[in-house]
């Protein structure tokens, strides 16, 4: 009995001074935890001005690419406006489809904010001058695809009939071979048609026909041409991808079921791409529909708040890959 | 008894019942305006238990009450429960209001400011945005939209918002200079960052946040002089903060001409803060730039030693193996 008591007490004594050891500790090491976060903030934004600040040949050579993703591949603006105004550099671009025609406007000189707006306020009329009932009811009754040639005509209007080799960023596009299933790329030439080639949706628009090929959406063959921009020469590249939700949303029409399948077989071959980035940004978009034109300002906004949220990641992943040339 | 006076009392006794209603629903107005009153003031007295106590009374007992002492109530239990801290409550609160009245700016906007304080920005957004569809010039809905945007890092729009806050308040408010300061700061404007962050001083000359922004502007406008004062005011005004002692710190062992300075200062520094992994990152560079290569190896081979996972130790590990 007495031994059970001395026991027992002992037992309290000791819990109670573990526990306040272990207080101690826990309280020592969030404190400790704080501190450290702080400090690698300082030092982040430190090297990361002179980073940004280094002339082009003396910094490793940064990739962008972007995915397709139709509507809510408008996101791709958002992000954008993240990279650009937190200074990263950007050496070389690719992208398929929506990514393409993100990529090519904002490599035209075109400002974001004017991009949003254009993004936002495109008209169908904009896209295809079948989009009216005649067109449609070609589409219905005689089996004739809707034109794209409009669309070609409206970008040329926007980057002023620009070739890829007016880019002041190296640009690249995929679009893709209907007749071989080739991935077809843009990286000389006009540069309005190798967008409307990349974005041509199959099965809504009629193919474009060049040089012998029949081209239609890029997505069906590379969904997120990363491999582009690395044989273009980069040493780092970041992957931006507009991510779907399957489950979530579901297509209500036809064209939301073809661009189901184009997502469907993107996602396939986006799980290469993402290996082969050095930094995947993804945009958490899926909630939006892909054929969901009302959504593309909180496809932007979403867009700009996932990459801004992988920003200090971003940072830190380029500063650890180009440090040799900050401190020498 | 003439017919007249038979008419007249068939009168009286057909008004009676109406009078009653009349006096009744008279008596539940001043009832219901009384019960307002007494929440309004519990809830000004900080009284907030007692205030949602009256409140949930009122939306029990009268649920015919008009609308417009619906909301009130419906304000009054929402700002009640997020005094307290109870924000689930004062969620559920504001939304069930809305769901009866919809476009009440008061609500939206109380509902949005909460969304804010509980970081949920992308709703704060919605809501600010639909407080802005009503009352298109609302001017806590704006300055709540420059700073959701600022939160989640979309600057363009943080700008915008807030520079249209500015524009309808003029110079009434400019404790948002700073803050549209650095919104423009962190999207490398630094000329309006600049000039916002000076105004801004010029308002609050003891904030040592508005002279470190200042500090951090200057230096990458790169005018290290005017970078130093500024920083040198910011820790006279916050000895205590070390963010801005070790920013200083880095700064000066980077220039060649100020390295022996931060080293002598750092060394001090590291006496009182052993664990401190930046202080010998700084030491690092400080000996670097005096040339003093060997040291400076050594250095980063003790940052190396220490324990924890940090950036700076990836850092450290990185130029190790260029080395």
């Amino acid at each position: 009995m007495w031994l059970e008591k001395t026991l027992n007490k002992m037992f309290f004594r000791f819990t109670k001074y573990i526990l306040l050891v272990s207080l101690f500790c826990l309280l020592g090491q969030s404190s400790f935890a704080l501190q450290q976060k702080e400090e690698d903030v300082i030092l982040r934004d430190f090297i990361w001005q002179k980073f940004i600040d280094l002339p082009k040949s003396k910094r490793p050579k940064i990739g962008v690419t972007l995915s397709a993703g139709a509507m809510r591949g408008a996101s791709h603006i958002g992000v954008m406006e993240v990279l650009s105004e937190a200074g990263v550099p950007i050496d070389y671009m690719s992208g398929t489809s929506m990514g393409c025609i993100v990529g090519a406007l904002y490599n035209a000189g075109i400002p974001l904010n004017d991009l949003q707006n254009l993004i936002n306020n495109i008209k169908t009329s904009s896209i295809s001058r079948d989009f009216n009932i005649g067109g449609i009811l070609k589409y219905l009754f005689a089996e004739k695809l809707f034109s794209s040639e409009q669309f070609q005509e409206f970008i040329d209007s926007k980057v002023g009939s620009k070739n890829y080799e007016d880019l002041p960023i190296p640009f690249a596009c995929v679009s893709a071979d209907i007749k071989t299933g080739e991935k077809v790329v843009f990286d000389s030439g006009p540069l309005a048609l190798g967008v409307r080639a990349s974005m041509n949706l199959p099965g809504i628009f009629e193919p474009v026909e060049y040089r012998q090929r029949l081209l239609v959406d890029g997505g069906i063959v590379d969904y997120m041409p990363v491999d582009l921009v690395e044989k273009m020469g980069a040493d780092f590249t970041i992957a931006v991808y507009a991510l779907p939700n399957f489950s979530g949303v579901m297509p209500s029409n036809v064209l939301g079921y073809v661009l189901r399948i184009g997502d469907l077989r993107g996602a396939v071959l986006t799980e290469d791409s993402e290996h082969q980035a050095d930094f995947v940004i993804l945009s958490r978009v899926g909630e939006i529909s892909s054929s969901d034109r009302s959504k593309t300002p909180l496809a932007i906004e979403i867009g700009a708040s996932s990459a801004y949220q992988e920003l200090p990641k971003l940072k830190e992943k380029l500063i650890i890959n180009g440090i040799k040339y900050v401190f020498k | 008894m003439s017919l007249n006076n038979v008419f007249v009392l068939f009168l009286c006794l057909l008004f009676i019942p109406l009078q009653g209603t009349a006096f009744l629903g008279l008596t539940k107005r001043t009832d219901q305006k009384q019960k307002i009153s007494v929440a309004r003031n519990a809830y000004s007295n900080g009284n907030y238990e007692q205030t949602i106590e009256i409140c949930q009374d009122f939306l029990m007992q009268n649920q015919e009450a008009p609308m417009r002492r619906k909301r009130r109530i419906y304000s009054l239990l929402g700002n009640a429960y997020a005094a307290i801290g109870d924000y689930d409550h004062a969620l559920l609160t504001y939304n069930s209001a809305l769901e009866v009245l919809p476009n009440d700016v008061e609500l939206n906007l109380a509902l949005a400011n909460l969304y804010y304080k509980t970081e949920l920005y992308d709703k704060a957004i919605e809501f600010y945005n639909k407080t802005l569809n009503i009352d298109k010039n609302n001017q806590q809905g704006l300055l709540g939209l420059g700073r959701s945007y600022l939160k989640i890092g979309f600057l363009s729009k943080s700008k915008q918002y807030f520079k249209e806050y500015l524009s309808l308040n003029g110079e009434k408010d400019k404790n948002v200079y700073y803050e549209y300061a650095s919104a423009n700061f962190l999207s490398r404007n630094n000329n309006t960052a600049l000039d916002y962050a000076l105004k801004a001083k010029e308002i609050n000359e003891n904030n040592p946040d508005i002279y470190f922004l200042i500090a951090k502007i200057y230096n990458t406008l790169n005018a290290p002089q005017r970078a130093e004062e500024n920083i040198n005011t910011a820790l006279q005004l916050a000895p205590d903060r070390e963010d801005i002692f070790l920013t200083s710190m880095l700064w000066k062992a980077y220039d060649k001409t100020t390295a022996e300075i931060a080293l002598n200062k750092i060394k001090e520094y590291q006496i009182k803060n052993p664990e401190s992994k930046l202080a010998l990152f700084i030491e690092y560079v400080a000996l670097l730039k005096l040339n003093k290569e060997g040291q400076a190896i050594k250095t980063l081979r003790n940052l190396q030693q220490m324990k924890g996972e940090s950036f700076i130790k990836k850092v450290t590990e990185q130029i190790l193996k260029n080395d």
